[in-house]
């Protein structure tokens, strides 16, 4: 019978400090350096998650950017504000793209070298943004809605 | 199940599974799901291009690399089971970078098409 918390544990990369060079200790120099060079494997679970984490993201900018397109078609009331509103979900689509890309990175970078994975501002952000397309949608909506 | 699992299986039949939490597969999954987005973004850039050949190309690069996406899927799952039975890093070697720059420049076509074509 297969323990996936024992494996996990057994393959569980070494602390940070066991693993940096006097190089990453002093400069920083691992960033500059290719993901496979840096520290140890990681638990292949690991990478494969992270992975998938990143193309979570990714489906998310493609989904942001046909809201963007649905918006600029579809949604009624003034051009301009529409134009506005769906350039903003369709560049937040590829500036979370390249966000997520660089996430992955670092999450995978901390993995192999034992660290604490980093914190991302990108849900955060996210959240707010649609938030407030969400309600710039609705109050055109209902302004066209009184307007007729 | 994709069709390199089927093929797989029956190569490894009788033999333990090397990837027991199927990570392998959820992957290869999630890449088809990506596949699709990129497509049906790219499909809906072709309708706004509004019959110019021109305008369309950006939309036809995105649906062929769709294509190629869940072509390299199908291929990176056979080679990430392999990896994991050798007990080697499944590290991605190009596939992130490829999807993440097609989707900005899909992103950076799309705000400039939209910018020309009206509601």
């Amino acid at each position: 019978m297969f323990s996936t918390s024992a494996a996990i544990s057994a393959r569980r990369p070494p602390r940070r400090r066991d693993l940096m060079t006097a190089d990453s200790r002093t400069s920083g120099r691992t960033r500059r350096r290719s993901l496979h060079k840096v520290g140890e494997t990681p638990d292949y679970r690991f990478t494969l998650a992270n992975e998938r984490t990143f193309l979570a993201w990714v489906r998310t900018a493609l989904a942001l950017m046909a809201a963007g397109v649905a918006v600029v078609q579809f949604v009624p009331g003034l051009s301009v504000v529409r134009h506005a509103l769906g350039f903003v979900l369709i560049t937040m689509g590829g500036v979370l793209a390249a966000a997520s890309y660089a996430h992955w990175g670092r999450n995978e970078r901390a993995m192999r070298l034992g660290q604490q994975l980093p914190r991302s501002a990108i849900p955060r952000l996210v959240a707010i943004v649609l938030a407030l397309a969400a309600f710039t949608a609705l109050v055109l909506a209902i302004v066209d809605m009184v307007e007729s | 199940m994709t069709t390199l699992n089927r093929r797989l299986s029956r190569r490894r039949h009788g033999a333990p599974a090397p990837d027991v939490g199927l990570q392998a597969e959820r992957t290869a999954m999630a890449w088809q799901r990506t596949a699709l987005g990129v497509g049906g973004v790219s499909a809906l850039l072709i309708h706004l291009a509004d019959q110019s050949v021109a305008a369309m190309i950006p939309g036809v690069a995105g649906l062929l690399v769709a294509v190629v996406l869940l072509v390299l899927a199908e291929r990176r799952y056979d080679w990430t089971v392999n990896r994991v039975e050798a007990d080697e890093p499944p590290l991605d070697r190009g596939m992130v970078p490829l999807v993440t720059v097609s989707v900005v420049a899909l992103s950076a076509w799309s705000v400039l098409l939209l910018s020309t074509v009206g509601p």
